[in-house]
């Protein structure tokens, strides 16, 4: 049993949602666990006692950086990313010095995190619980198929790329529908009413929403989710948890993954109409089972934690 | 307050152009440089402009 101590800014993000998802299932396994923001002495769950690891999600306080206790980055963000926003790549090379190893999610990563110190590969795994089929929904959003965009749009992160997809795909599928969730930014939400309305995209786009405070019932009222993101792929692989197939452009690092696409509308379209031929071909639910349980994931962390103990 | 409850806290939280630009927080070795970029950030938010992480107007 160990006391683990995650290191983690309180912010509305898939690296908190991933954070959390650790936290629990090390409790569930008999781990002790302690939620820290970095520039706070509360923590923000759990207490700190008699700490073994420290997890650095965010940062670490730099009190910590000379207890003798082995200290590991989950690297969340992608590291091209991390380079443009300017300040990601810079922190992490800082910090590194002070760590014992890196700790990544995707193996297309894994050459460069290297680069800068020892870095393990571990699954990059889900809440099977939460994200989970529901039985008896009757309410599916229109279209055959339903397809969902979710992501957490901001900048390049938007669903440009799909909508011109969308429209192959509507020749070739003419009920094909796309709901697109989780706008929260005016701007944004302006730009796609003036496309919806010029491109005339309202043939085939049925939602225009903000958040959904019930994400695996939202996934569970379509047929697929579609992510523009690249090189990674986030959290849209909840999708496979609720029984539903996930198409993603940074989704590319198992062999036998039948729609890999790139990240451009022709690919994209092509790898949805594939998808929807062939869609009770994949148990999805079994794929996440198989390639994105949390579970996995701590095993192999608690695993790699140990070896520095 | 357990897991799950701090979970369903998560969308309250605000957001960020990115989770990791986190680092930037408690980073004492260029603490002068991240403090004069947050005044720039802030700076520039407050007066209306959209600003990146690395304090580009756009």
């Amino acid at each position: 049993m160990m006391n683990i101590l995650h290191w983690m800014k309180k912010e509305n993000s898939g690296l908190a949602r991933s954070t959390m998802e650790l936290a629990e299932y090390e409790e569930k396994a008999g781990h002790k666990v302690c939620i820290k923001q970095p520039t706070e002495d509360q923590p923000i769950y759990g207490v700190e006692r008699d700490i073994d690891v420290h997890c650095i999600h965010s940062q670490l306080n730099p009190r910590t950086y000379h207890d003798d206790r082995p200290k590991f980055m989950w690297m969340h963000g992608e590291p091209l990313s991390s380079v443009g926003n300017g300040v990601s790549m810079k922190a992490i090379v800082d910090l590194a010095p002070v760590t014992d190893a890196f700790i990544a999610m995707r193996r297309e990563e894994i050459p460069i995190w290297s680069s800068i110190k020892r870095t393990y590969l571990v699954t990059k795994g889900i809440n099977l619980e939460k994200y989970t089929p529901l039985d008896g929904i009757t309410e599916k959003l229109s279209g055959e198929p339903a397809v969902l965009y979710c992501e957490n749009w901001r900048g390049q992160r938007n669903p440009l790329y799909l909508c011109i997809a969308m429209q192959k795909v509507q020749e070739k599928l003419p009920k094909a529908r796309l709901h697109l969730y989780n706008m929260q930014d005016k701007r944004m939400s302006d730009t796609f009413n003036a496309l919806i309305k010029n491109n005339k995209w309202w043939t085939f786009i049925r939602s225009l929403q903000g958040p959904t405070k019930d994400i695996n019932l939202l996934y569970n009222r379509v047929d697929m989710v579609v992510s523009c993101l690249f090189p990674l792929y986030a959290r849209g692989i909840e999708a496979f948890g609720a029984g539903k197939a996930f198409i993603g452009p940074g989704y590319r690092e198992y062999a036998d993954w039948p729609y890999v696409c790139g990240l451009d509308p022709s690919s994209l379209a092509n790898a949805i109409i594939k998808c929807w031929e062939n869609y009770d071909k994949i148990n999805y639910r079994e794929w996440a089972e198989k390639r994105h349980n949390i579970k996995d994931t701590v095993e192999q962390s608690v695993a790699i934690y140990q070896r520095y103990l | 307050m357990n897991l799950s409850d701090l979970e369903n806290e998560i969308n309250e939280w605000g957001t960020g152009p990115s989770a990791m630009s986190a680092m930037s927080d408690v980073q004492p070795r260029n603490a002068i440089e991240f403090q004069n970029l947050r005044r720039t950030i802030l700076d520039a938010r407050s007066r209306g402009l959209e600003v990146d992480y690395a304090g580009n107007t756009h």
